[in-house]
């Protein structure tokens, strides 16, 4: 700030401090590295430009020594070899060992590791340190099988092998080819011919070899410079360093796309942005380093509280992935260029700079064809959505904080006096005994285990914050156990680490080690925690880990954790480690419930343990907006069960943003309303009229939908396709679509949402991807032809089209939470397509314990063929004594009504249908609204009595 | 143990009558007074109750699928929404559950305490009417009790305002009395003190030459050490400002979730401090006249008072004189407010002056005490103290309570404050209104990074003053819940008892 004119009086001058001091919502950006204050990333992209500026003349000093390699077993193995001369070190050559295996599942996995750090002990080298590459982000991310797939052939000719050249196909039916290079190194990857993915083509490839620190640093010299290479300060906290520098870099083209998406998390557009700056474009690498980062700014590439190094190119006709597993800190430069500029109609490549602090070089390449087989072939890698119970999809009432027992049994009873439905109440922070989890604050929570019974009188779950940081206080027995069995991150003097967060001086359970995951269950043990309650669900938070006093508010990256890694190695992964031992936990104490645990960090793989959120956001339109693409982000990365703070965390919003916030809320795939303790109470009745009615709406639609909801978990959790969907998973040909990030489709449902993120909106523009027919959810009005549609959008609306072509299945009956709506009957929606069909799948089980994976649950198909006029349901299931028995626990549900939206009622005969089960027919009333211009008729089959559970007809 | 309905029974167990039974059937969740309205027509159809033209088989008559828009055809399923189920609850009182929270496996005893919203056994919920109506009439003697208990207290306490209002009133005519009395006497006083100086005023002033001459020598050593002070002050500003720019920038930029108590307590600190500025626009507004007005009235004063000037005085009208002496006076008590001139010493005076002032002091003293009491009364009286003034005979009484670490004490019409264990007590607002059975205090302590402190107190009928539960639904707003007395209403007479079906 300017210092003040000595004339101006002081009074003006205080005015004027006053207004500075107006809260901006913007990150501390001081507290975050830049790429430029990261050595690993400066140098890498130095060494990007050097190689740039030589162009045809850049020769990297890395090949293939093709005297090493082989081909076995589907792996193609060797060595690379660096040859340039280092200055730090002396050394001649480097060699790195990599192994390319082309799985089973259908990916190729490309790992290259330092031959020195993996022989005999390095003369010199930390003692207290594993002295391998880290080389477990796999272990942690990927569950799937790693088998290698001996079909692969080597089709090298001879012409190819004379030039060094290896040649091979792999995949279902070999539709997959890897060309390997040797000088310069590069690894081609093809589908049907045609090139998708090249590493190494810009010969960015870059791994630094292990060297001790020089005696004399004068000595140091580079072409690139060597500034901090052993030890570096930032923010005037130390990082000793002790391995030097080790970081690897990749560069990988995708030639031909001009979209790439993924990588979250990051509050920016869901097509990513090129990062060497122009007109929109970012100047810094998109980060992955999870950080507690308060305040967050929006259409930023900075890092966020999570990190999943997966990335998806998508263009006309094909789909392609790549996932970097390597959970050290990584930054991502990204260009798009055209091989030629002059050239007319040559389409624009991406091309994609990894570069990563530490480990081995552990990378994933799947080739599609599509979207939806790119997801299966990342959930067949790092697993997949794990498919939650059905209450922990309906919606959330979040605060920080409920102050006490009468205040939570409070707002619960408004809930039911207001008529909203919620399932699950949750308590911050507060409700600890001085932010020590496991503890109670008594004056306030005297007897949680009643306030428990309470909520569970009508079904409803509480859901307490645990975070990773344990209080050190003498006494706390947590802490004592913890300490005493050395189950915390130490320094890297062997001590434990101990640092701020909420509850004052505290320690991070190391949850990398098994014995931690141990004593993790003990404390959530029957009758130690919460009695023997079991609508106990779990928040898992400040997990980055979250420290204040730390650098970047994390911990310090020479801190030590189980096997002896350092925690710059694991940082990026100890957010799911964390989640990990929480849903072991939840699950030894139930057995046989399904857990819920919510996370604010994580990374490939955290999607097997349950929900995450955004984060910190604040109650302004640019909060809402930016929910959209981050919600697609998440998605296509394999996350499919995230959510925003409705509402915005920070601040108070304004009644109109509170009512569209929670109509945007209502197609999260976790919804929860959230606020910051310093804002005002905001529960959906505070707001009054119009708006509380609206939001009860917006929340009863989504419990409406819960049926379809979980439909689509169940798909999730089985083939990876997301909850919400971008316009290219059914519009996959259509380039235009590739950038649209402010609408989405919602699951199976075909329904195609576009949140009003606008203050004042009464209308808006809905892109059309496709050439399907298209009607309007709640008035059926017609819209057809690819491109924007109007439409009216007033304070009481949601604009919802309804995709031709889709059945999904309603709950029309509300009740106070989702579990009581299990034994209501259903209602089958039908939206035609231009030729008269639709098709859609119901999956149904109890919805809260595991007895779905032993079989228990309904999976049914219904089409409707408009040839005969026939809507059917079959069964895609196997039936088993467990299904069976699962049938008879709901055979009782019906399916009260059929809506068919669509229906040329010239078609149908006279005011009834036939219906068929269980070789039974019967009559029964059908009821046709007139068609009004522009509108498509509806025919609403009344109580055709058919059950949910048996096959069945309806001849219309 | 559920029981399982098939739909094929549905129709037949929800109405349970054949369409054209002769006998009426009785019509699930509808009241005995209601029951006539589900009568079929001859033909054995009805019509949806406030849409006469949707005529339905009387068999749709909860057949658990909605037809009515007004939901009048489900009243005993769940089929339509906003609909209402009537449990007859025998033994104790009637009563309508929304009919969404029929068959959804809760026993809904508060409403219906016969379990009969429950009638598809997805659980099994007995009749509790006995123990219900046995809570109830504990509950109901329990509140007659404290309600008449509590209309007593309020009459008392009505009565007690009444007299308070009374005596106020009284004093105010007594008031108004006494300060024209006092008028009069601050009349007189300051006429005679008049005279009193005019008289002794020749024997004043004329050693004015010598004073002047030392009051001149005295300004310029004032006049130096106010520049020098002047400079030291903006030497002083200037350092102030730049410790408010490091300050400004630390409480902008520290980071609130660092926990760093001490940065924390600095940043509170300096908001406090801002918050509490003086304001020196007037300081400085001082300076500027000292400095400048100062030499142009003195170099006047040199050149105009001449020691005869004073003597003339005693030749000009009484009237005159009396003008004259005036402004002598104001420019006098100007120069001693800053410390220019010494005070006039008492002894300088005659016994006479003196005498008359010190008569004039005390009149206008007197005058000024009885005014600021009438005010006080007539604000009092016109206060707002609720229905029946009632509030007035509680005004000034404090009640507290224990809640977490804290104390918390409201006093009627006067503040609340919260009291730790350790530090001092915390101001959550001062009395601002009474609205609606609710007394709000506004204007309390300031939050850190947040608003004033301000606290609503619920209050309902009690025997006595208590305040009941203490709650911070939103940082710095607090909800008091108390029972007082003041909100009883008188109770009804006594009902008959209940009708025991």
């Amino acid at each position: 700030m300017a210092a003040f004119a000595r004339k101006g009086t002081i009074l003006t001058a205080l005015v004027f401090v006053f207004l500075m001091a107006a809260p901006a919502l913007s990150a501390k950006k001081y507290l975050f590295k830049t790429c430029e204050q990261a050595p690993f990333c400066r140098r890498n992209r130095a060494y990007a430009d050097l190689a740039e500026s030589k162009s045809a003349a850049w020769d990297p000093p890395y090949a293939i020594d093709p005297s090493t390699v082989s081909f076995d077993g589907g792996v193609f193995q060797g060595s690379i070899v660096k040859t340039d001369t280092d200055p730090t070190s002396g050394q001649s050559t480097v060699e790195f060992p990599f192994q390319l295996a082309f799985l089973e599942s259908g990916s190729a996995r490309f790992v290259v590791d330092e031959k020195q750090r993996v022989q005999s002990p390095i003369p010199g080298f930390p003692e207290g340190l594993t002295q391998r590459r880290y080389n477990e982000a796999s272990k942690w991310a990927v569950t799937g099988d790693l088998t290698p797939d001996i079909g692969a052939a080597d089709v090298t000719t001879d012409d190819e092998r004379k030039n060094d050249i290896f040649h091979v196909r792999y995949g279902r039916d070999r539709h997959f080819e890897a060309i390997v290079q040797s000088k310069p190194l590069q690894i081609a990857f093809y589908r049907d011919g045609e090139t998708h993915v090249i590493l190494n083509d810009r010969g960015l490839f870059n791994m630094d070899g292990y060297r001790p620190k020089p005696t004399d640093p004068t000595s140091l010299s580079d072409t690139l410079d060597v500034k901090d290479m052993w030890e570096e300060n930032f923010g005037g906290k130390e990082d000793k360093k002790p391995k030097g520098p080790e970081s690897i870099a990749l560069d990988v083209t995708f030639p031909g796309y001009e979209h790439v998406f993924g990588i979250p998390e990051h509050a920016d557009r869901f097509s990513l942005r090129e990062t060497r700056g122009g007109d929109g474009n970012h100047d810094e690498p998109y980060r992955l380093f999870n950080v507690d980062i308060f305040e967050y700014e929006v259409n930023s590439p900075m890092a966020m509280y999570g990190a999943i190094p997966f990335m998806q190119a998508h263009k006309k006709g094909s789909s392609v992935a790549i996932f970097w597993a390597n959970a050290a800190e990584t930054w991502i430069d990204i260009t798009k260029n055209k091989p030629n500029p002059e050239a007319l109609g040559v389409r624009k490549s991406t091309q994609t700079h990894w570069i990563s602090e530490s480990g081995v070089m552990d990378l994933y390449v799947m080739l599609g064809p599509d979207p939806s087989s790119v997801y299966q072939q990342y959930g067949l890698l790092t697993g997949f959505t794990t498919l939650p119970p059905i209450y922990a999809l309906g919606y959330h009432q979040c605060r920080w904080n409920y102050n006490s027992e009468e205040d939570v049994l409070e707002v619960d009873a408004n809930f039911d006096l207001y008529d909203i439905p919620y399932d699950a109440i949750w308590l911050d922070i507060e409700y600890t005994d001085g932010k020590k989890y496991f503890t109670w604050l008594k004056s306030m929570f005297p007897t949680p285990e009643k306030m428990m019974q309470a909520l569970d009188k009508r079904k409803r779950k509480l859901v307490t914050i645990i975070d990773p940081h344990i209080k050190k206080e003498a006494g706390y027995k947590v802490y004592e156990s913890l300490s005493k069995n050395e189950l915390a991150v130490k320094t890297d003097s062997g001590e434990e680490f101990n640092g701020w967060c909420w509850p004052g001086e505290s320690a991070w359970i190391d949850t990398l080690n098994p014995k931690a995951v141990e004593y993790w269950k003990d404390q959530f043990k029957i009758g130690k925690f919460c009695g023997h309650e079991s609508n106990l669900l779990i928040w898992n938070d400040m997990n980055e880990p979250s420290v204040f006093n730390g650098p970047e508010v994390s911990a310090p990256r020479d801190t030590v954790h189980y096997g002896n890694w350092e925690h710059r190695d694991v940082h990026n992964v100890y957010g799911l480690t964390f989640v990990n031992a929480t849903v072991q936990a939840l699950q030894a104490r139930h057995p046989r419930h399904r857990p819920f645990v919510l996370t604010r960090s994580f990374f490939a793989g955290s999607q097997r343990f349950g929900a995450v959120w955004t984060g910190d956001n604040a109650a302004t339109w640019d909060y809402l907006k930016i929910v959209t693409p981050m919600l697609l982000s998440h998605s296509v990365a394999g996350f499919s069960f995230v959510g925003a703070d409705v509402g915005g965390f920070f601040g108070n919003p304004t009644s109109e943003l509170l009512t569209r916030w929670y109509q945007a809320g209502a197609f999260y795939p976790f919804f929860r309303g959230h606020a910051h303790i310093e804002s005002k109470r905001r529960e959906p009745w505070l707001p009054g009229e119009p708006y509380t009615s609206l939001i009860r709406t917006a929340i009863k639609m989504r419990y409406q939908l819960l049926p379809s909801v979980y439909t689509a978990f169940h798909r999730a959790s089985f083939d990876g396709v997301p909850i919400v969907r971008p316009m290219f998973l059914l519009a996959p040909d259509n380039e235009d679509a590739l950038g649209i990030d402010d609408q989405f489709f919602f699951g199976e449902t075909g329904l195609l949402v576009k949140p009003i993120v606008e203050e004042g909106a009464t209308s808006t523009e809905i892109y059309l991807p496709d050439e399907e027919i298209y009607y309007d959810y709640l008035d059926q009005t017609i819209y057809k032809g690819i491109g924007y549609k109007h439409i009216d959008a007033p304070l009481e609306k949601i604009p919802i089209l309804a995709r031709g072509g889709h059945i999904f299945v309603r709950r029309d009956r509300y009740r106070r939470s989702a579990t009581l709506m299990s034994h209501d009957p259903l209602t089958l929606v039908v939206h035609l397509d231009k030729n008269g069909d639709a098709a859609g799948v119901l999956y149904l089980d109890d919805g809260e314990t595991t007895a779905h994976s032993r079989g228990a649950y309904l999976h049914r198909f219904f089409m409707f063929n408009a040839q005969d006029n026939i809507l059917r349901s079959r069964s895609m299931q196997a039936s088993s004594a467990a299904s069976k028995s699962f049938e008879k626990s709901i055979d009782d549900v019906r399916i009260e009504k059929i809506v068919v939206v669509g229906l040329d009622p010239g078609k149908l005969k006279n005011h009834a249908v036939e219906a068929f089960q269980d070789r039974k027919s019967w009559s029964t009333d059908i009821h046709i609204t007139e068609v009004a211009a522009g509108k498509a008729s509806v025919v609403t089959v009344r109580d055709p009595k058919v059950l949910v559970t048996g096959d069945w007809s309806i001849q219309f | 143990m559920r029981i399982t309905i098939t739909a094929v029974t549905l129709v037949l167990a929800y109405t349970g009558l054949e369409v054209l039974a002769a006998k009426p059937v009785h019509i699930r969740g509808v009241s005995e007074a209601d029951q006539s309205l589900y009568q079929p027509d001859e033909n054995g159809n009805w019509a949806c109750l406030n849409r006469p033209d949707i005529v339905l088989p009387i068999s749709r008559v909860n057949d658990d699928y909605c037809d009515c828009p007004d939901g009048s055809d489900e009243p005993g399923t769940s089929a339509c929404p906003g609909a209402k189920f009537y449990c007859a609850n025998k033994g104790h009182v009637a009563a309508f559950l929304p009919s969404s929270r029929v068959n959804d496996g809760v026993c809904d005893y508060e409403i219906c305490c016969d379990g009969s919203d429950e009638w598809a056994g997805i659980v099994k919920c007995e009749n509790k009417c006995r123990e219900f109506a046995a809570e109830y009439a504990k509950k109901q003697a329990e509140i007659r009790k404290t309600q008449a208990a509590g209309w007593n207290a309020r009459a008392k306490l009505v009565a007690k305002a009444a007299g308070m209002r009374q005596a106020l009133e009284k004093e105010l005519v007594q008031l108004e009395t006494q300060i024209a009395v006092s008028e009069a006497r601050i009349a007189k006083a300051r006429e005679a003190l008049k005279i009193a100086e005019v008289q002794s005023s020749s024997r004043v002033g004329t050693k004015g030459s010598p004073l002047l001459g030392r009051v001149k020598a005295r300004i310029e050593q004032y006049q130096k050490a106010t520049k020098a002070l002047a400079e030291r002050t903006g030497i002083l500003e200037a350092r102030l400002e730049l410790a408010q720019e490091i300050l400004q920038r630390l409480s902008e930029e520290y980071n609130p979730n660092y926990n760093d108590e001490g940065v924390k307590a600095a940043v509170k600190a300096y908001q406090e401090f801002k918050e509490s500025d003086p304001g020196d626009g007037d300081y400085l507004h001082d300076i500027a006249i000292s400095e400048a007005d100062d030499e142009e009235l003195f170099s006047e004063e040199e050149i105009d008072v001449d020691p005869d000037v004073v003597e003339y005085e005693s030749y000009l009208p009484l009237q005159w004189r009396l003008w004259i002496h005036d402004q002598k006076t104001k420019l006098r008590e100007f120069l001693v407010e800053r410390g220019l001139l010494a005070e006039r010493k008492p002894s300088g005076e005659t016994a006479s002056v003196a005498h008359a002032k010190k008569e004039r002091d005390a009149a206008e003293n007197q005058n000024r005490e009885l005014k600021s009491k009438r005010d006080n009364v007539a604000k009092d009286l016109t206060a707002d103290f609720g229905d029946d003034d009632v509030f007035r005979a509680l005004a000034g009484e404090c009640i507290d309570i224990e809640s977490g670490e804290f104390t918390y004490e409201m006093c009627f019409n006067d503040k609340a404050t919260q009291k730790g264990k350790s530090g001092g007590p915390t101001k959550l607002g001062n009395f601002d209104k009474i609205d609606g059975g609710k007394m709000y205090f506004t204007n309390g302590a300031k939050c850190w990074n947040g608003p004033h402190r301000s606290a609503v107190v619920e209050m309902q009928c009690g025997e006595k003053n208590k305040i009941l539960s203490v709650s911070e639904p939103a940082m710095c707003e607090y909800s008091l819940k108390i029972v007082t007395p003041a909100l009883c209403t008188k109770p009804e007479a006594e009902s008959k008892p209940k009708d025991e079906l």
